[in-house]
């Protein structure tokens, strides 16, 4: 067992907070981006996380099969996705982009989803750097032993 | 005959599961938006008393290990993990681990002056 593991997993729950955080405001500065390189309106995108399976080293897993659960890892990212909901039509005859019928397809953004989004994002990030606080405590008075 | 009795060995095989638990709590945390993720836990009081019903011989064998808990869905996407109950017990066993370090650090200093290593 490592003594810096609750660290490590404690820092990858930072890692994939800021990662949320960074796409919800990806999101939010793309809100009005009727084009992107691949074509079409910005879709919203999505993170999804995966708890972390072991570092697939030789000591995680022998400890895995000889005590049934294996040390916890911590969360990473397994994928960011495109949102597939509608895109927005939008009535403007006189843009440049707009189909025959006068609408413009705008990003299927909400911003008030956005920000509580990046709320719940920043908020999970403190609850991650408090149990970084309590752990760093704790190992402090554990080399007072020494 | 150990240096240490059994006392200070289960107070750091405590110490040891204490800093499992700690690690599985900060685990759970960091998965508090993870999809169908359930919490874990480590139960390692049951263990050591386990082991201290059966001799001193068990407490150098004891292992502790994290247990998931069912507690179902606590969100739409299956995730189980209450952050603040989570937040809580991480609170706790830190405190918990102080303690116990401690009263480990107070016995070996005791054990220090008995050898005269204390001036």
């Amino acid at each position: 067992m490592s003594l810096f593991a609750a660290l490590t997993v404690s820092a990858s729950g930072l890692t994939a907070q800021r990662l949320r955080m960074d796409v919800t405001s990806a999101n939010l500065a793309n809100a009005q981006s009727t084009q992107t390189p691949e074509g079409g309106a910005y879709r919203r995108q999505d993170v999804v996380l995966q708890e972390q399976s072991g570092d697939g080293s030789f000591a995680g897993t022998l400890a895995g099969v000889l005590g049934g659960g294996g040390e916890p890892a911590g969360v990473e990212v397994a994928a960011i996705i495109p949102d597939t909901t509608p895109l927005r039509q939008v009535y403007e005859p006189d843009n440049p982009q707009a189909n025959p019928q006068g609408y413009v397809e705008m990003p299927n953004v909400n911003p008030v989803e956005e920000m509580t989004d990046l709320i719940d994002s920043s908020r999970s990030y403190q609850a991650n750097v408090t149990a970084m606080q309590t752990t760093k405590q704790v190992f402090a008075k554990t080399i007072e032993l020494l | 005959m150990s240096v240490l009795d059994s006392t200070q060995i289960t107070l750091m095989r405590a110490i040891s599961g204490a800093t499992l638990r700690n690690t599985v709590l900060a685990n759970n945390i960091a998965n508090a938006d993870t999809p169908g993720f359930q919490p874990s836990d480590v139960n390692f009081h049951a263990a050591l008393s386990d082991a201290l019903g059966e001799g001193t011989e068990a407490l150098d064998d004891v292992s502790f290990a994290p247990e998931q808990l069912h507690t179902g869905a606590v969100r739409a996407d299956g995730n189980g993990v209450d952050s603040d109950a989570e937040a809580a017990k991480l609170a706790e066993n830190g405190l918990e681990i102080e303690a116990l370090e401690q009263v480990a650090n107070s016995r070996l200093q005791i054990m220090r002056t008995a050898m005269g290593m204390n001036g």
